[in-house]
């Protein structure tokens, strides 16, 4: 089989993927703008106000790390493979973001010798062991 | 796969993404949420992509866990299946290498373990120092039917020879840029004694999210064994090699001081879960002479559970909690613990199980570089008012 066959026998499942995406975005986005239910007691409330406002599982938003000189190195390296949750939830000594960064080097991670240095810093200054813990983002259950 | 498919598989990876948050969405949307008074159905994700996904401990306490509450742990965005063109391949130190379709698996004697699947990261972020990885809390677990196809049942169809002593599972989630492909292995009297290729999950075909259209249940053992989009299993005279065999998913053959790292050749593959009691259900508040009730499940990579204890002296002394009756050989164990105070104060209640074959659930867990198996003591904390 020829690489463009291969692609094309891909493509085709997945434009089919992408019509139900929008499909259930729509569906979701009038789920997500319709009013707050009215409650009585505070337990009520909050589960009839937190539920329409949960995003679904899973997802292709980068949540932004914080401003640094090696943020853009880590911008361009990391979200390739994996969301920016898994970096700002870590909380990591410098001898571990050396460690990692080096694990993800050899993963494949594009970062130059002179910026790798700059980039273990910046980890480790944002996201060390006093790095308050990331709370996980409430969403909606799925199948 | 040749050069074409690999090619053609990274630049597709994030239309994959787009298709999986697709199912997602539609799944998610059409579900709904549980009416006022109940809790609010949801799952605590930690990762948006891949994506990995906890439960909420509030909302596990039925023996089985819904499918649509149950946590998710992806490696790579995952590459789905076509059902109808899927197939499973039986091959490696066998006489007949098979190629089974989802309907020829059907036609197969099916087999259901009700058991517990955990993260082998399940509580990461409780380990000190720190130590990198997805930081789970508590609630990467679950307890579930699964049905599907003995992998004895598979090995023996295809004629399995003697040299065979392990079992070498791929899945078909294909990693990003150098990232090594996740590969595991079993020994073969563990796959012949109760692994199942498992196609429905609690009366329902197996869903994307967890391995769709099988994957692989090895009762009793951690999550990382139970392969999902499962492709191909091939009888082999060794175990797998490779970074998830070699040196991840290792745990130190015996106890460091915390934050010692270890080399892979001191480590071993994890595999038995470790014995562990959890919280599910504790009031924050509670009055003089008002009965209350405790709940939780406990579980083990041993068959069952013979003990849950409640101390609430910080283990100067125990109570007994009840077992429920309901339970499967690796299912978890669910327990109630009725407790009437009878002094104001602040009280902090802690749960300890015993597994059947006598391992009893230490106060700290072993720390290790990875963060497996935290099965520390689990506590809650109680104001009782006068």
């Amino acid at each position: 089989m020829s690489g463009s066959e291969n692609q094309n026998r891909r493509i085709l499942p997945t434009a089919a993927w992408l019509l139900v995406f929008v499909i259930g975005a729509w569906i979701n986005a009038r789920a997500s703008s319709s009013p707050p239910r009215k409650a009585s007691g505070s337990k009520t409330k909050a589960a009839a106000e937190a539920s329409p406002s949960l995003p679904p599982l899973g997802g292709t938003e980068i949540r932004p790390l914080p401003p640094g000189a090696a943020k853009a190195t880590a911008d361009a390296a990391c979200f390739k493979c994996h969301s920016s949750d898994l970096v700002r939830q870590q909380r990591l000594t410098e001898k571990q973001w050396g460690a990692v960064v080096k694990k993800m080097l050899g993963w494949g991670a594009e970062v130059s010798d002179e910026k790798t240095a700059a980039l273990v810093t910046y980890l480790s200054k944002n996201f060390g062991p006093d790095n308050p813990e990331l709370a996980p983002t409430p969403t909606l259950p799925a199948r | 796969m040749n050069e074409d498919d690999d090619r053609t598989q990274r630049h597709l990876d994030r239309r994959e993404l787009f298709a999986l948050a697709a199912a997602v969405a539609l799944t998610s949307a059409a579900s709904g949420i549980e009416g006022a008074g109940a809790p609010a159905r949801h799952l605590l994700q930690r990762n948006a992509y891949p994506v990995d996904a906890e439960t909420p401990l509030e909302l596990l306490t039925d023996y089985l866990t819904p499918n649509d509450l149950f946590f998710v742990r992806h490696h790579f965005i995952p590459t789905l299946p076509d059902r109808k063109t899927w197939r499973l391949v039986v091959n490696g130190e066998v006489d007949r290498p098979l190629q089974l379709s989802l309907e020829g698996l059907r036609k197969m004697p099916q087999s259901t373990a009700t058991c517990v699947l955990q993260c082998a990261g399940n509580g990461r972020r409780f380990h000190r120092p720190t130590v990198p990885g997805v930081q789970w809390g508590h609630g990467a677990v679950g307890n579930a039917r699964w049905t599907g196809v003995r992998v004895k049942d598979l090995l023996e169809r295809a004629g399995l020879r003697d040299s065979a002593r392990h079992v070498h599972t791929f899945g078909t989630d294909t990693p990003p840029g150098k990232v090594p492909p996740f590969s595991r292995s079993l020994e073969m009297e563990k796959a012949l004694a109760d692994a199942i290729v498992a196609l429905e999950m609690n009366g329902e075909p197996l869903a994307p999210l967890h391995g769709a259209p099988a994957r692989l249940v090895v009762p009793g053992w951690a999550g990382d064994h139970w392969m999902k989009w499962l492709g191909r299993i091939s009888a082999e005279p060794s175990p797998q090699s490779g970074f998830y065999m070699d040196v991840g998913y290792r745990y130190p053959r015996a106890p460091g001081e915390p934050g010692v790292t270890f080399k892979p050749e001191e480590m071993d593959p994890v595999k038995d879960l470790f014995v562990k009691s959890t919280i599910t259900v504790a009031p924050k508040s509670a009055r003089v002479g008002k009965e209350q009730t405790i709940r939780g499940f406990a579980l083990s990579g041993a068959p069952d559970i013979s003990r849950v204890e409640v101390t609430m002296d910080g283990g100067e002394t125990w109570s007994e909690a009840a077992l429920a009756a309901e339970h499967d050989p690796y299912a978890w164990r669910q327990w109630s613990y009725r407790w009437t105070p009878a002094a104001a104060g602040r009280v902090t209640l802690q749960v300890r199980a015993t597994d059947s074959r006598g391992s009893i659930q230490p106060k700290t867990a072993v720390w290790n570089q990875s963060g497996y198996f935290w099965n520390g003591w689990h506590e809650a904390e109680v104001e009782v008012m006068g």
